[in-house]
């Protein structure tokens, strides 16, 4: 049957892989293997491990529930496309899929041209190692071929929760970016195994940047996921697998500034390095934390301690590879001396707050496990430890993105700088007394953020400026700035997104009777009732709601309460109107117990400022991010 | 020299998470272990009244914590009437009525010496409870040695047993 | 699976915490109610405070909060309250003591010896 072949291709794709481990490993040996092409195996293993895939996929879509990962995440009643998307809704399925992104990659790779044979030998011998140690853990621990016993006629469901399109394409972004970086790895490895391979640094290039995109979107996308689908317009609750898709995100965001200063010898080169290999090094310890049931948390798959053991195995063993390599790299010591006052400076300070906020993120992650196991007491750390380091840490990073851009590579001159950086300061001083003038009154805190990020605004759009208006001498707006400027004014966007959605919601909770108006900010809200309708394989009750502005009615809107057939589960869908000003957002609430012949419903709305700044500044980021892969490519091509 | 350190530091962390797989992050200690217990009055059946003073003896005794809307303590409830054979059991009703209490007992058994009706939850609070069912040893100087969370089974009872008699 | 379905049923039930028969009618109590569960943990839920979760335990507590502060006590000795009967799980941010200093020094520490290497190594 269809699933065998599954777990067939699955094993010829280890056996396979298992052969570039083995040369890798008689390598370290000084034993040559050298017959073996490890560009051929590349090419093999991921046809296979698609195969296996897609043999996956179509026992979902046929429901067959011979397979226990589909009786456990499935039914026949279950619409077509969440039939396909609950593969990865699961963690096997999602675990087979981390591994065909790595071999696709692996693939990619291989079919780059210009590139050294040897030296793309090299890089797929590891990536390939990297392959044949995640296709153990999945035979061996996390088996989506394992049949059911006994046999199932029908399946448990996928969770309502995950019966939505942002879960189709939440997790493949994220896994596009996470795994990216397995590439990043391996092409980091060959690099520094000889010093003749240091030339090469421009190749990691496009693949740095390509992966950050990735998980950018990725993690944009569980953002705005977790927004309009938990029913509280809550976006980031410092939970540990978000911190754990946020660390490598950190890593890899301070990676692609010290990769633009990556030539040859450089202390930059050192640091681009290690942060190369440390970023996918979190990415597994993000899939540990999740995955192995060492912490709790939200998105906590099946908790399975010995899957734990195996990660944490895997963990260990690429860590101390990539790291022991590492410390050859650190052997060189001659290095030009960095000045403060230069873009040189101005990077290394960036990277170490970045870093500095990266590392109390990950402190503060994994504390709990220390207190638990060290010193045996059960601790939280949450939100507001996370944001009591994140605030303070926004206001040396803004300041460095705004005049960073400004200031020259080598030396730059104090008088100089100041002169070319004036109108900019007089710029974001006008921005900042504005915003505090239409801000007043508001809690302090936000005024402080709306001023941080509409200062990077200012300047990046100041920056932009330049290039249209310096007359016939016009400096061309190369890729490389274009790509800093959007991206540093996608930040500036969040700051204000995050801000306003968090710091200024405004909530009303109330008993609303049929018929009654609420007032939030300037829209009145009517509530005219609920209604029962029929989905494809859940009961709703729709709350209907008319808003109004200024007495002018401008829409309906129809927050529900679905209550699936499979599983008498329930999930609130709440109706969300996104403007750029920001969201107004009313979830439907439980019928009032109190008087039943009152029409009465408990009915909670929302209106949360500048959510929709969030979204635009991620698809801002990411066209940034590309901007940068498509320059990188070129530039080899 | 310092890459050494860099490289037990990595061990350290490695192992701390080995250690880490091994426990429940769910299961919380309680915070009243060695502390004495709250003060507390809650009404009882006939108009009776259950208070911590009627906890001041001078043998080893168990307060549960248990609902009749609550499917573990079901679970339990067949080893809580063996453990009742051996010492006095105090049983604490969070938010149940007396109707659906007396139907439970008259179906099930009642293991209780006393029992007091937690209506509106303070009680349960007071005694660090977030879940049920929970039950509490309490000595013979009216301090809470031991909690344990969740239904007491068979595998739960010998541990019990076996910290019943080291005290 | 079964324990993620479990998880996040715990989400999907009625995820509308705060009822509206919980809410003060003083607002200013009430942002103080908001401001303190925001703190709390629910301690049955995965990483949620007690003002957004449909737990019992977690209603429990936002009642209680509401009810110490219409007694007049302070957000901190509201948080003592609970904290003493709960233990440090309950709060999303350890008291400050010697077995959690390392949650604040561990950060410093670090930002600290980056930058002592950066500059040491500018002479």
């Amino acid at each position: 049957m269809i699933s065998e072949l599954g777990l067939v291709f699955l094993f010829l794709a280890l056996i396979l892989s298992s052969l570039s481990f083995i040369k890798l490993n008689l390598g370290l040996f000084n034993i040559n293997f050298s017959s073996l092409c490890n560009i051929k195996i590349t090419n093999v293993v991921f046809v296979l491990i698609l195969s296996s895939f897609i043999t996956l996929t179509y026992s979902f879509i046929q429901s067959d529930f011979s397979l226990d990962v589909v009786v456990n995440n499935s039914n026949s009643q279950l619409p077509f496309i969440y039939k396909i998307t609950g593969v990865w809704g699961n963690h096997e399925g999602s675990i087979l899929l981390w591994l065909l992104v790595m071999t696709f990659f692996g693939f990619i790779f291989s079919k780059v041209r210009n590139i050294n044979y040897q030296f793309k030998e090299l890089v797929l011998t590891i990536q390939n190692s990297l392959i044949f140690l995640v296709s153990l853990f999945i035979v061996f621990t996390s088996n989506p071929f394992r049949k059911s016993f006994p046999p199932k006629i029908e399946g448990i469901d996928l969770n309502p929760l995950l019966q939505d399109p942002g879960l189709a394409i939440h997790p493949p972004f994220l896994y596009l970016g996470y795994v990216g970086f397995s590439i990043v790895y391996s092409i980091s490895l060959a690099l520094i195994s000889d010093k003749s391979n240091f030339k090469f640094i421009g190749i990691l290039k496009p693949w740095v940047f390509i992966s950050w995109t990735f998980l950018t979107i990725g993690i944009g996308l569980g953002s705005w996921w977790a927004y309009y689908e938990l029913g509280w317009g809550g976006f980031w609750f410092w939970d540990p697998v978000e911190n754990a898709s946020l660390l490598p995100w950190l890593t890899a965001s301070t990676l692609l500034h010290t990769i633009l200063l990556a030539n040859n010898n450089t202390l930059f080169f050192k640091w681009t390095i290690f942060l190369a290999i440390f970023t996918f090094i979190l990415s597994l310890l993000g899939t540990f934390l999740v995955r192995s049931g060492v912490l709790v948390s939200v998105h906590a798959f099946a908790n399975d301690p010995s899957r734990g053991l195996f990660i944490l195995f895997l963990l260990l063993v690429i860590t101390l590879f990539g790291f022991t390599r590492f410390l050859k790299v650190l052997d060189n010591k001659n290095h030009k001396e960095i000045n403060l006052l230069s873009r040189e400076g101005v990077i290394s300070l960036n990277s170490i707050f970045m870093l500095s906020l990266t590392f109390t993120i990950l402190i503060g992650t994994i504390y709990p496990i220390f207190s638990n196991v060290v010193l045996n007491k059960k601790i939280s750390v949450g939100a507001p430890f996370f944001n009591s380091i994140l605030s303070p840490m926004m206001i040396p990073l803004t300041i460095g993105m705004i005049v960073g851009p400004f200031i020259k590579w080598g030396q730059d001159d104090l008088k100089f700088l100041i002169n070319r950086i004036k109108y900019v300061v007089l710029l974001v001083l006008i921005s900042s007394l504005a915003i505090w003038y239409f801000n007043f009154g508001g809690p302090i805190l936000s005024i402080i953020f709306f001023i941080l990020g509409g200062s990077l605004i200012v300047s990046s759009t100041y920056e932009l400026t330049l290039f249209f208006c310096i007359g016939k001498e016009k400096v061309k707006l190369s890729k490389k700035i274009l790509s800093q400027i959007l991206a540093h004014l996608g930040i500036g966007i969040l700051i204000i997104g995050v801000t306003g959605s968090s710091i200024l919601k405004e909530e009303k909770i109330q008993f609303q009777s049929v018929g009654e108006e609420i007032t939030i900010k300037e829209f009145d809200i009517k509530f005219l009732g609920v209604k029962t309708i029929e989905g494809e394989n859940y009961i709703s009750q729709m709350g209907l709601f008319d808003i109004k502005k200024g007495g002018k009615f401008i829409k309906r809107m129809m927050p529900e309460k679905r209550f699936y057939n499979s599983g008498k589960q329930m999930t609130t869908e709440a109706a969300i109107s996104s403007g750029i000003f920001g969201d107004l957002y009313i979830a439907l609430g439980d019928k009032s117990e109190n008087n039943p012949d009152e029409k009465k419903w408990t009915t909670r709305i929302w209106y949360n400022p500048f959510t929709m700044w969030i979204w635009i500044s991620v698809i801002l980021l990411a066209i940034a991010g590309l901007i940068s892969f498509v320059r990188f490519s070129q530039l080899r091509l | 020299m310092k890459y050494i350190i860099l490289i037990v530091l990595l061990l350290s962390t490695f192992f701390l998470f080995y250690e880490g797989l091994k426990n429940d992050p769910r299961i919380i200690p309680s915070n009243l272990i060695s502390k004495e217990i709250p003060r507390f009055r809650l009404n009882s059946f006939d108009n009776k009244s259950f208070e911590d003073n009627d906890l001041r003896t001078k043998d080893l005794k168990l307060v549960n914590f248990f609902a009749s809307w609550c499917p573990p303590c079901k679970l339990e409830h067949s080893n809580l009437i063996e453990l009742s054979e051996n010492l006095k059991i105090y049983g604490i009703a969070k938010k149940d009525t007396i109707k659906n209490i007396n139907t439970w007992f008259s179906n099930m058994g009642n293991p209780y010496t006393k029992i007091g009706f937690d209506h509106d939850g303070m009680v349960s609070i007071n005694w660090g409870v977030y879940g049920l069912p929970e039950t509490f040893i309490i000595n013979a100087d009216q301090k809470i040695i031991y909690r344990h969370v969740g239904a007491i089974t068979k595998k739960d009872m010998k541990k019990i047993k076996l910290f019943l008699d080291k005290n | 699976m079964r324990l993620l379905s479990l998880i996040l049923i715990f989400l999907s039930t009625n995820l509308m915490s705060v009822e509206p028969d919980e809410i003060l009618d003083n607002p200013n109590l009430e942002i103080r109610a908001k401001q303190i569960g925001q703190q709390l943990r629910c301690l049955v839920c995965q990483n949620e405070d007690i003002q957004n979760s449909n737990a019992d335990i977690a209603k429990d507590l936002r009642i209680l909060v509401r009810k110490l502060l219409l007694e007049n006590m302070s957000d901190k000795e509201i948080i003592k309250f609970i904290h003493s009967r709960y233990g440090d799980f309950v709060l999303f941010s350890p008291p400050l003591r010697i077995d959690t200093m390392g949650l604040w020094l561990l950060p410093v520490g670090f930002f600290l010896l980056m930058v002592f290497f950066f500059f040491r190594r500018q002479k």
